[in-house]
């Protein structure tokens, strides 16, 4: 019997062929077991085992060869499904605006950092947006904030520091709070809008426990959050609501502090105003012998040093050729 | 606030001091460096005196000089009609390079051979501030001939940030004050000399009522005819002011220099009285707060010059009270001008050179100076570091404060009059930080007892930023416009618009005049904007406050689609369909999960027979529509989805699992015939209202036209909780739903 031919097989139709002229009811093989009754027994033993082996050795054959063939089919058949998968390359929509990118970035440290969020309505009294702010009505640094009024004397609110005196006649020290949200100013220009965000950010304890050390703790260990590896400097600065007060820069990402276009080649961006909260404020909302800190940004700004953007007025454009970059 | 270099010199000595080290300590004390320049005349400019001034041979407008210029003689062609013999000029020589690249070389202008050039101001680097050639005078320094003529004019400016807060700091004084502190160097003592005359001031000035009280003053009269100086009119420059009269440009120099508000004018021509009690300075008739000096003055004559100082804060409030017109010297006076009158007129007297008359009129109210009690523990506690009284004194008696009484806790400091912001210790606790340094202070982390601190405000917006973030998933861009809108605009569509009675006075512009109360409108300007700008698919949502005819504040979210509902791709060959009903709704769900449709009376925009409410836990929480043709064609758009959701309408359901049926699910099919106009809202309603249990599904599968009627094919699926449903069963609930659906004339195809 020759099992060379189940190599040279070339589909499953000739090796079924095969298998029944070799294993079928009249096989070879089979005829020779039949033929086994005709032997002696010590032969038919011995012939037996030969014939059990070789059996053995065909159904191996056979089932190899199978297995082969049908893979080659299985293959021949994929191939035809074979598609250009470079024809494939999406084009997805859709993106988070880079503001609401940012503003959830700073919300996300300082809720971490156990501070509350609050927020307040853009419709907003005087008392809340100034007087109570240690800006009273004939004040100078009223001018630092061109305001929007309504025919019933409300205004929109100029910063998001009302929220701050809502909080505090709401609540009872100890505060620890920021108030993200929309602000105002009649101004309008390549470098302002007249709505713009702010994060606002407030702690209040006892008397002697909150110092500007502390606020220099908290928003260098913000910055570095945001920016990434950055100098963080404070420069001494005014606001009528807190006293002592400061500017905060940090060295320029941009050009690492050597002096940009984007630093007026200072080497530094101003990113956020703080203090320690003036006592007057206090006195606005009944608090005693408490201390505090506070501190206000733009979201803006940040959006822009974060993204890149270098045009203000764009992000409230609707404008797809800015967002898409976002994807 | 601009000051430069050489004027800062006059009051403090800036030896061995470079100008980056004074910028980088005036920024470190809370003086902001917003600008920096340096003004370098160009090498070979030198001073020149000219000899001699006669016409060009051949030409009219040229004159030809002979100028020294030390060493040499040069002949030198001069275009300039002010060139004059005697006078001292800058001469860039051979050699020099002029701004601009312009080497100055041997030339011969007309025939005739020149050595060199006289120079206006601006050709040497410096702001335009004359006419002709610039001459020199000794103002700045004796003139040597020959001497390069930077030594007189180069100085470096340095733009300033003054908060407002610090009245004190709008002069070359006040900074020089600041950066005496900062560099812990005494301030220059200085003396002002002039001539005085035998003739007393009562001769030339009659005070006839005074009822100044919130104010002083202090006035002095000279005599004779005020001339210009390089120095003024240079320095003027420099800080980017002018001035119509000589008299002008001292005041203004003088109030520069020292803070302290002047006023000058002739004799005659001023009328000095105080109003209703009210210390407003009278004018020519007008009033105004503070002191103008657009006074017709003449060149020569006797002058008064009246130093003056108001009350900052009542100043600002009277003048806010009575709504008064406020100019340049309000804004000084508002936030508080130097007290030293005496230091001011000395200043202005010594710089006019003229003779004065002697004596003066002194209308001084005694303004009180504060005292401010330091407990030196809480200052260390504002501050966050243990700064030691006496650095505390130190810096304190720098800034012009006068120690009254030291104990071992505490100093009690009087407040000098300038400094009208100092009120309280945390006043204080700052201009000890600042002097101190701030880079000084360590960052401390801040013990505190934590509480919880999540509170409905942030599972609200952590709930908005899951939906924006399930949209922008979806395909749909964010964009933020502002709150503001055009109220025409909301009316022409039909919108509700906030009452008059409560809308904004002082818009910025006309199409930002009242506050929105839909986002519709701005997010349909940005689809017509995206699609002008070639976008073939505008997915776009935005989410913010709106408002109602009461300025009642509420969270929108709204979302637009428009254009294709795929990009062109081989598999559409190029023609994706159409957004359209489906696609928006398709995505809401996603969105916003179970939720559903009925239908919509009224939208102002929305097409009468596309639109509906979106209906969510039997709460409608918004609307769904296609755009009404003649909108789209406002905004030059084509067809386009919306959808508008009250944010606050939706809730954040707890959700709850039941237990999972084993059993299997079944489905039958019916295929019914129903009128054209009858909603597949009714044919479900007759359905529920059989509330069948075992019913959980049913659902529109297909609907196509068979004439006169529609053929509708209904999908139902059935389950039971607690066994495998019977085919009886299932014929039976069938026949059921057949029937009642058969006894409202609904029959089966």
């Amino acid at each position: 019997v020759d099992l060379s031919e189940i190599g040279s097989v070339l589909n499953l139709d000739e090796l079924e062929k095969i298998r029944v002229k070799l294993l079928g009811k009249n096989g070879l093989i089979t005829q020779k077991f039949k033929e086994l009754k005709n032997l002696a027994p010590e032969e038919k033993k011995k012939v037996a085992k030969e014939l059990n082996e070789l059996k053995e050795k065909a159904l191996e054959l056979i089932a190899q060869k199978k297995a082969e063939l049908e893979e080659k089919l299985l293959e021949e058949k994929l191939r035809l499904e074979k598609i250009d998968v470079t024809l494939y390359n999406p084009k997805p929509t859709g993106a988070i605006h880079p503001i609401t990118d940012t503003m959830n970035k700073i919300i996300n440290f300082f809720t971490r950092m156990n501070f509350s969020v609050e927020v307040g309505p853009l419709v907003e009294d005087d008392f809340h947006n100034f007087e109570a702010l240690n800006l009273p009505k004939y004040h100078p640094a009223r001018d630092m904030q061109d305001t929007f009024y309504f025919k019933d004397g409300s205004l929109l609110r100029t910063h998001t520091s009302p929220v701050q005196i809502r909080t505090m006649l709401k609540q009872k020290p100890p505060i620890r709070m920021i108030s993200p949200g929309a602000v105002f100013r009649r101004d309008y220009d390549l470098t302002h809008t007249p709505m713009f965000h702010q994060v606002e950010g407030l702690v209040v304890d006892e008397k002697g426990k909150v110092s500007f050390a502390n606020l220099k703790f908290i928003l260098e260990a913000f910055l570095v959050h945001m920016f990434g590896d950055v100098k963080v400097r404070f420069r001494p600065s005014f606001f009528p609501f807190t006293e002592p007060s400061a500017e905060v820069d940090i060295s320029c990402i941009f050009c690492e502090g050597k002096g940009c276009r984007v630093c007026s080649h200072t080497g530094w961006l101003e990113v956020l105003g703080c203090g320690v909260v003036d006592p007057n404020v206090f006195k606005a909302v009944g608090y005693e012998n408490v201390s505090g800190y506070a501190f206000g940004l733009g979201v803006e700004r940040f959006a822009m040093l974060l993204n890149k953007i270098n045009d203000l007025r764009s992000m409230y454009e609707g404008d797809i050729r800015l967002m898409e970059q976002f994807k | 606030m601009i000051v430069t270099r050489k004027w800062l010199e006059e009051f403090i000595d800036l030896d061995g001091i470079s100008t980056q080290e004074i910028i980088d300590t005036l920024n470190r004390i809370g003086q902001e460096v917003e600008g920096y320049q340096k003004i370098e005349i160009p090498q070979n400019v030198v001073v020149g005196e000219v000899i001699e001034c006669v016409k060009h041979p051949n030409a009219d407008k040229l004159n030809l000089c002979k100028v020294n210029v030390g060493d040499e003689e040069l002949q030198i062609v001069c275009g300039a009609s002010n060139v004059a013999a005697g006078q001292k000029v800058p001469v860039a020589l051979i050699g020099a390079i002029l701004p601009g690249d312009f080497k100055i070389k041997k030339a011969k202008l007309r025939g005739v051979e020149s050595f060199g050039m006289i120079c206006a101001a601006r050709e040497i680097g410096l702001p335009d501030f004359h006419e002709g050639i610039l001459v020199l005078d000794d103002s700045l320094g004796e003139l040597k001939i020959g001497e390069y003529v930077g030594k007189y004019l180069n100085d470096e400016i340095i733009e300033l940030g003054v908060t407002a807060n610090r009245g004190d700091c709008f002069s070359i004084y006040g900074i020089a004050r600041e950066l005496s502190a900062g560099l812990n160097k005494d301030l220059k003592s200085l003396e002002f000399t002039y001539e005085e005359m035998p003739e007393g001031i009562g001769r030339v000035v009659n005070v006839e009522k005074n009822e100044a009280k919130h104010s002083s003053h202090l006035i002095k009269a000279f005599e004779g005819k005020i001339n210009s100086k390089l120095k003024i009119d240079y320095r003027l420059a420099l800080i980017d002011q002018s001035a119509k009269t000589n008299l002008e440009k001292y005041i203004k120099y003088a109030i520069h220099a020292t803070g302290v508000l002047l006023v000058g004018a002739n004799v005659g021509n001023v009328e000095l009285t105080c109003e209703d009690g009210v210390d407003i300075f009278k004018c020519y008739g007008k009033y105004y707060v503070g002191i103008r000096n657009e006074i017709n003055v003449e060149e020569t004559g006797k002058y008064i010059v009246n130093a003056n100082y108001i009350d900052p804060k009542y100043v600002s409030e009277i003048v806010f009270l009575k709504n008064l017109k406020t100019d340049d010297y309000f804004f000084r006076a508002s936030r508080g001008s130097e007290v030293d009158l005496k230091f001011g007129v000395d200043y202005f007297l010594k710089e006019v050179g003229l003779p004065v008359f002697s004596g003066e009129i002194d209308l001084s109210n005694d303004f009180k100076e504060r005292i401010v009690n330091i407990d030196v523990t809480e200052l260390q506690s504002i501050i966050g570091e243990e700064i030691e009284e006496e650095k505390i004194v130190e810096i304190l008696k720098k800034l012009g404060f006068s120690i009254e009484a030291i104990t071992e806790t505490s100093v009690k400091v009087k407040v000098p009059l300038f400094r009208s912001d100092i009120e309280n210790i945390q006043d204080i606790a700052e201009e000890v930080l600042r002097i101190y340094g701030i880079d000084e202070i360590p960052s401390k982390p801040l013990e505190f007892k934590e509480a919880d601190r999540t509170n409905e405000v942030l599972k609200k917006l952590d709930f908005l930023n899951e939906i924006k973030q399930k949209a922008v998933a979806n395909g749909f861009y964010e964009v933020l416009h502002f709150v503001f809108d055009d109220k025409e605009r909301l009316q022409k569509f039909g919108f509700e618009v906030m009452d008059e009675h409560l809308d904004l006075i002082n818009p910025i512009v006309k199409e930002l005049d009242t506050l929105r109360t839909t986002i519709l409108l701005q997010l349909l300007e940005d689809v017509s904007r995206n699609r002008a700008n070639g976008y073939k698919r505008v997915y776009l949502f935005s989410a913010g406050s709106v408002y109602d005819k009461n300025r009642n504040e509420k969270q929108s979210i709204a979302f637009v689609v428009n254009g294709q509902s795929d990009y062109e791709n081989p598999f559409n060959h190029g023609k994706p369909a159409k957004v359209d009903f489906k696609f928006i709704v398709d995505k809401l769900a996603q969105i916003f999960g179970d939720i559903k449709l009925v239908e919509n009376d009224y939208h102002p925009i929305a097409h009468p027979y596309q639109s509906a409410k979106i209906v969510k836990n039997s709460k409608v929480i918004g609307v769904v529509a296609k755009l009404h043709p003649k909108v789209a064609k406002e905004f030059d758009i084509d067809d386009t989805f919306f959808a508008e959701i009250d944010f606050d309408s939706l809730s954040m359901v707890k959700k709850e699992a039941k237990d999972i049926i084993k059993f299997p699910k079944v489905t039958r099919d019916l295929s019914l015939v129903v009128d054209k106009d009858l909603s597949y809202k009714d044919v479900a309603g007759i359905i529920d209202s059989l509330k069948i249990k075992e019913l959980k599904e049913f659902y529109p599968f297909d609907i196509f036209d068979l004439g006169e009627k529609n053929s509708l094919s209904i999908r139902f699926v059935l389950q039971k909780e607690d066994s495998t449903l019977q085919e009886k069963e299932i014929n039976d609930i069938m026949e059921k739903i057949l029937g009642a659906l058969e006894a409202k004339g609904i029959k089966l195809r």
